[in-house]
């Protein structure tokens, strides 16, 4: 009986491996869409979906978490595995690890690069797994965990652990060098111009110069900061624990503005060309003026919001922890419709050729045809 | 314990076919549901709020809070439960005492529950509605970190029993739902400066004590203060990462757990030793009249120029009323003599032992509440008598306590709860025989006493309004006006008011500088003016009572004992004294009790049973001798736990051919929502069995039919039981050649006394007896007639504090055409004899046991891991038994000595040494013999 036990079970787990799997195609590779983390979808959306399939792994997801590759979307999870899918959500195949994934990973021409919580132990994984081979082909240890995303500046891999200690890796899983900031972070960093803007527990913001390691500027201006940083037209907006919704200017630091939203965020702010957007613990998004702070609007879900909401020209596409999407009125703060899920609702929606991924606990991700318009 | 019993032994009748006049049953106190209670459901956004009678005020107040509370928590957890959380409300805690949805007793300092399995919060409101707001909270805290850590483990696909300790769990609670009260700060403070603080590394040794309960909320507050508020949430989110939680807690913080540890102990004692600069403890500044066992209210009695000091106290294991002679001067503590035994029968069932429910007047009578069956009462006691003059039961009243007579002894006046819940003064006239109810609201109105004149009572209330809103201040109401008006106005609380013996000075506790500590009233010409300190105790006075006009004896609290002390106030010296000015123009508007905005009359409804399973377990066995069995066992009960269904599937089939023969199936049903539980069910068994008349017997037999079992306790001492089955019975003792028919018809009756008290493996106080009458016959076939009588009679006397010896005598008779034989023989009765190796249609036990405390504690360090044992015991025995069926054999017996461990609160180990009394109580067997086994004292 256990011999037969083992055979399925052997049977079942396909490893990651893609036969045509090749380099530089496009896709949406990134976390926020680019590492400024400014994703902005220049479209409306249809507010009626068709659901194409759905799959389940066997974690759960994490905020981000979902890449998509030419024509595959990689899912890594927090029971530390890696999976693979085609277009039309047929298995792949996958990677398991000992430990928890809370990032998406990353595509270097055929290297899957992710960053590994390993159990039982107190450092992290910075894994390398090579898809043609297929398997890993480099794995760097850092201390402590990681919870912010990755970030690819073209010259290599930066990892910002949990420790607030910034690691620099070569394409090859080399270990370039490390920048110690001492204060915990958790806070995925957003680049530009090669200079890192990321907060920490400390309540201060830091700009790191990738290529001298300087520090541009590390001010104190709040109590802590949980969320991540987006940066769009030369500002960075930052959300922190007491509810505070900062711009400040990018070059500086300074604090241009400020508004309140009463509770702890932790998702990334969403921003397009007016307009920046911000949802916080308490279940309530707000909108505010991009130039000035001003409040438009203000919309109460009443659930727990902890995952960066994707933002097109018409709806704002929230998730929420009380089991439901919310579709946003962009212009007036109203729920047009809301979608019931059997759990909570767990990854930033992604959209790409026209279909709509969301990963729902515990583990299941849905693929929606969505028209726009 | 008698619900879990009743239900325990149902499933065991399920499991042993023809239990009937069995031989093993249970003692145990009884839960006596003396309500009715009418459960009606008030839904909010994400509770289901039960409640009954008239108690719908006070739930819509806790409804808020639960809202409130719910609101909050998910922002400080990260985290959503969509599932609707049932949330039931008691009126008050003897009500609450009568919950089916533990099974166990509830005793009197727990303040409410959360159960894991159908995730219910249960709580019992006493009177305050900040307190009820705190216990609320206190709970949720629970419901969202139970379900935060599962979402976590589950989320990253780790097993879903691992649990953070318990002071993690339960200090969290504390620390997130309030933010500390004077006697979480007391109990602390005492623990650092008396040295009886456990450090990290030794939590365990105080798990599960109220200490424990404040450690873990003073371990998280520090860890939030150096390291930040959000390194509380990270402890949760990590908790996958490491199997052990100290290990979570070093990568949490990034810091040993050693040096964490030596920072917390540190910054613990640069917050209270500094204290002794201003402060003292209650033993250097007063002489300490007592020196073991809790002791509470004193009350200083002048009896034929002696004075003598009556209070309750608890110093075997039983609240009690006690005397001792007041002698400060004496070289000995004065050896209190009880007066009152308490809490061994019904009348005096229980007392409340931290509450101030007792008062003696000039004229010697003693007023003292108990609870008694399904309320509280107050007692009457006369001291020259000697004896019970009175007791008084109020219908309209659940809980009393606080009392206090008059001047002239012929009043007295008390807090009681109603049927709302509200905690309101009343007086009782003693010679008229009536009762007044002097307040009636929601704020919480605690320890009256008369003016000199009787004209109007002095008393604590949370009605503080203004600036002060909801502290406890005092208050005073005229008894013809029934007008309110403060006496004290101060961001403080207060309680235990008291008059000197001239009333010229009135007196109290109060924590305005954190600790309670003794204040006189001051009076300028318009009136109340200010307080004054008289004490500057580190630790804390609790209720004092006058010896003469400057000193008094008080109750107090050090190294985490409650003692009695003597004070003179004149040795106080007027520097020490500080003054607190009142302004009574800040006073304000009284405030008001928020409530749940209800949208409308469909959200209160009535309740309806609703069934959820409760336990499910299956098992698989296969051996090479009897092949493979497999069943299931189901159990399913509604939300109040009043209603249980179990399930029962087995099959003991040895080929495929068999397995309908050998079916095993029982359904039954057990209710527990009235005062008399009762169940019934139907039952098929077959397969082999065992035959106990001979060693090595076994039979085929098929049996199906049907029972009914009634318990009734008249208090939670006692009670009867009865029981009828009807089973028809299809026995093979050689396959198909003999046979025997029969359908069987059993009654019993018994009546089940216990008052025990227990240590770690047996009873050490009081008494249990069992008397049962039965009689089991074969109404088709007349195969079967027998009747059954069982005696068993335990008596325990105490010895000392962990000492006592043990007596048992025990009768067994079965008498008739086919009568069962009972059995005796190893560690449960006759040790030293063969296990159940000694039957007979009639047995009879005795045995005389010491029972002793061996080791307290016993560590074994390992270079890897480390092993403890606690309360170790010893015994020393003497058995004596015989067994027969119809002419008497032999009487046996042994003497030995044993020890016991009880590991864990699950299972006690017993290993005996001894020697065997052989050839009819001649002579010792030779040598000694060895007996391992499991089980507590008889």
């Amino acid at each position: 009986m256990i011999f037969v036990l083992s055979l399925l079970s052997v049977k079942c787990t396909r490893p990651l491996f893609i036969r045509d799997f090749f380099v530089d195609k496009p896709g949406f590779t990134i976390y926020g869409g680019n590492y400024q983390r400014n994703y902005f979808l220049k479209e409306n959306l249809d507010t009626t979906w068709q659901k194409l399939w759905d799959v389940e792994t066997e974690g759960s997801q994490q905020s981000s978490s979902l890449i998509i590759y030419d024509k595959y979307l990689f899912v890594s999870d927090l029971s530390g595995k890696v999976y693979a899918y085609d277009e039309n959500g047929n298995f792949l195949g996958t990677s398991k690890y000992s430990g928890s994934i809370s990032t998406a990973p990353l595509i270097y021409k055929q290297e899957l690069i992710f960053a590994l919580n390993d159990y039982n132990e107190k450092y992290s994984s910075v894994v390398y797994y090579d898809m043609n081979f297929p398997k890993v082909i480099e794995r760097a240890r850092i201390e402590g965990s990681v919870h912010n995303e990755l970030v690819d500046n073209g010259s290599g891999i930066f990892v910002l652990s949990d420790q607030g200690t910034l690691y620099s890796f070569s394409y090859a899983g080399l270990k370039l060098w490390e920048f110690k900031t001492g204060v915990q972070t958790f806070s995925s960093p957003a680049l530009f111009k090669n200079n890192l803007i990321f907060g920490n527990q400390n309540g201060e913001v830091l700009s790191v110069n990738l290529a001298s390691r300087e520090v541009n500027y590390r001010l104190k201006i709040s109590s802590a900061f949980e969320s991540g940083v987006v940066i769009k037209n030369n500002r960075a907006f930052i959300g922190d624990n007491e509810g505070n919704l900062f711009c400040l200017e990018l070059a500086s630091g300074k604090v241009l503005w400020k508004n309140k939203t009463g509770f702890k965020i932790k998702t990334l702010p969403v921003v397009n060309d007016s307009t920046v957007f911000v949802s916080n613990l308490h279940g309530d998004i707000f909108s505010f003026n991009i130039n000035t702070g001003r409040l438009n609007w203000k919309c109460e879900t009443g659930g727990v919001i902890d995952v960066t909401p994707l933002l097109s020209s018409n709806l704002l596409l929230q998730p929420n922890q009380n089991k439901k999407l919310y579709m946003v009125n962009v212009s007036s703060g109203k729920i047009v419709k809301s979608i019931d899920y059997p759990e909570k609702v767990r990854t930033t929606p992604l959209f790409y050729n026209n279909t709509l991924y969301i990963g729902v606990d515990k583990g299941n991700i849905y693929a929606y045809k969505v028209g726009t318009y | 314990m008698s619900k879990k019993i009743f239900k325990y032994s149902i499933i065991l009748i399920t499991f042993l076919a023809e239990i009937t006049s069995a031989q093993f049953y249970f003692f145990g106190r009884n839960k006596v549901q003396y309500e009715k209670f009418d459960w009606k459901v008030l839904k909010t956004d994400h509770f289901d709020i039960y409640y009954y009678g008239e108690f719908g005020e006070m739930a819509e107040i806790g409804a808020r809070f639960a809202e409130e509370a719910f609101d909050e928590y998910k922002v400080k957890f990260n985290n959503y439960i969509s599932r609707r959380i049932p949330l039931i409300f008691y009126n008050t805690h003897i009500q609450f005492e009568q919950t089916n949805i533990a099974s166990g007793f509830i005793p009197e300092g727990v303040g409410g529950f959360f159960e894991f399995i159908k995730g219910r919060v249960v709580i019992p409101y006493l009177g305050s509605i900040e307190q009820f707001k705190h216990v609320i909270r206190h709970e949720l805290v629970h419901v969202f970190m139970s379900n935060k850590i599962y979402n976590v483990l589950k989320d990253h696909r780790i097993s879903t029993d691992r649990t953070p300790p318990l002071w993690f769990t339960e200090g969290l609670a504390e620390f997130w739902s309030f933010k500390g009260d004077t006697q979480s700060e007391m109990v602390m403070r005492d623990a650092v400066l008396n040295g009886y603080f456990a450090d990290y590394n030794n939590l365990y040794s105080i798990s599960g004590t109220y200490l424990m309960y404040k450690e873990g909320q003073y371990f998280l507050q520090f860890i939030a203060e150096k390291y930040g508020a959000d390194k509380i949430l990270l402890l949760m989110e990590n908790i996958w990462k490491f199997p052990r939680f100290d290990q979570v807690i070093e990568f949490t913080i990034g810091k040993k757990i050693d040096d964490i540890n030596n920072e917390w102990v540190f910054a613990l004692k640069q917050k209270y030793f500094p204290l002794y600069g201003t402060n003292y403890p209650i033993s250097i500044k007063a002489v300490k009249l007592t020196d073991s066992g809790f002791n509470f209210a004193p009350r200083v009695y002048n009896s034929y120029a002696t004075k003598q000091i009556y209070f309750v106290g608890n110093r075997d294991g039983y609240t009690s009323i006690y005397k001792m002679n007041y002698e400060p001067e004496a070289e000995e503590f004065a050896e209190p003599i009880k007066v009152v035994q308490g809490e061994k029968d019904a009348v005096f069932e229980a007392f409340h032992l931290l509450d101030n429910s007792f008062d003696v007047s000039k004229n010697g009578m003693i007023a003292f509440v108990t609870k008694s069956l399904g309320s509280d009462v107050i007692h009457l006691f006369s001291i020259k008598e000697s004896e019970l003059i009175n007791t008084l039961k109020f219908d309209e009243l659940i809980s009393i306590k606080s009392l206090s007579f008059s001047n002239d002894g012929t009043k007295i006046t008390f807090n009681g709860t109603d049927k709302k819940g509200f905690l309101d003064i009343f007086v009782y006239d003693l010679a008229g025989q009536k009762l007044e109810r002097i307040t009636n609201d929601y704020y919480s109105d605690s320890d009256p006493i008369f003016n000199k004149n009787s004209s109007s009572i002095i008393f604590c209330s949370d009605r503080t309004g203004g600036i002060f809103q909801k502290t406890q201040n005092l208050f005073e109401i005229d008894l013809a006006t029934k007008e309110i008006k403060y006496l004290t106005y101060t961001y403080a609380n207060i309680s235990t008011p008291h008059f000197s013996p001239d009333y010229s000075r009135l007196y109290f506790t109060c924590d305005y500088d954190g600790i309670y500590n003794i204040w006189e009233l001051n009076y300028d010409k318009s009136g109340p003016s200010g307080m004054t300190q008289l004490t500057k105790f580190v630790t804390s006075a609790y209720d004092f009572s006058f010896v003469d006009n400057s000193t008094i004896v008080t109750a107090g609290f050090e190294k985490f004992s409650f003692q009695f002390y003597f004070l003179n106030f004149n040795n106080i010296p007027d520097t020490s004294r500080r003054f607190v000015a009142f302004d009574f123009g800040s006073t304000g508007a009284i405030w008001d009790a928020e409530r749940i905005a209800v949208k409308s009359e469909v959200e209160k409804i009535k309740y309806e049973k609703q069934y959820t399973l409760d336990y499910a377990v299956s098992q698989l066995v296969t051996d090479p001798v009897y092949g493979t069995r497999g069943g299931a066992l189901f159990l399913l009960s509604d939300l109040m736990g009043d209603d249980n269904y179990l399930f029962y599937f087995y099959n003991t089939a040895e080929i495929q051919s068999e397995v309908l023969k050998n079916f095993n199936i029982a359904i039954s049903r057990i209710n527990l929502g009235k005062r008399a539980n009762y169940a019934y069910g139907i039952f098929h068994y077959a397969g082999r069995r065992y035959d106990i008349r001979q060693s090595d017997e076994f039979f085929y037999e098929r049996v199906f039919g049907g029972y009914f079992e009634l318990f009734y306790p008249f208090s939670s001492f006692d009670r009867i039981e009865t029981d009828v089955s009807l089973a028809n019975s299809d026995k093979e003792l050689f396959e198909d050649i003999i046979g025997r028919k029969s359908l069987l018809l059993s009654n019993s009756l018994s009546f089940v006394h216990d008052n025990s008290i227990w240590g770690p493996t047996g009873p050490l106080d009081g008494s249990r007896f069992r008397i049962l009458l039965g009689y089991t016959s074969d109404v088709k076939y007349s195969n079967v007639n027998y009747y059954s009588l069982i005696v068993d009679y335990r008596k325990y006397f105490r010895l000392g504090l962990r000492s006592a010896i043990a007596a048992r005598a025990a009768l067994f008779v079965n008498h008739g055409k086919e009568a069962r034989r009972y059995f005796a023989g190893g560690s449960w009765d006759l040790r030293g004899w063969p296990r159940f190796g000694i039957r007979g249609e009639k047995l009879w036990l005795s045995s005389l046991e010491l029972r002793f405390p061996l080791i307290d504690q016993l560590i074994i360090n390992f270079p890897v891991l480390g092993l403890g044992f606690f309360d170790i015991r010893g015994a020393l025995y003497f058995d004596a038994g015989s067994a027969w069926d119809t002419n008497y054999k032999e009487t046996l017996g042994s003497v030995g000595t044993g020890i016991r461990i009880n590991l864990f609160n699950a299972i006690v180990l017993r290993y005996d040494i001894g020697k065997k009394i052989e050839k009819n109580f001649t002579q010792f067997q030779p040598k000694l013999f060895y007996q391992f086994f499991f089980g507590y004292d008889f």
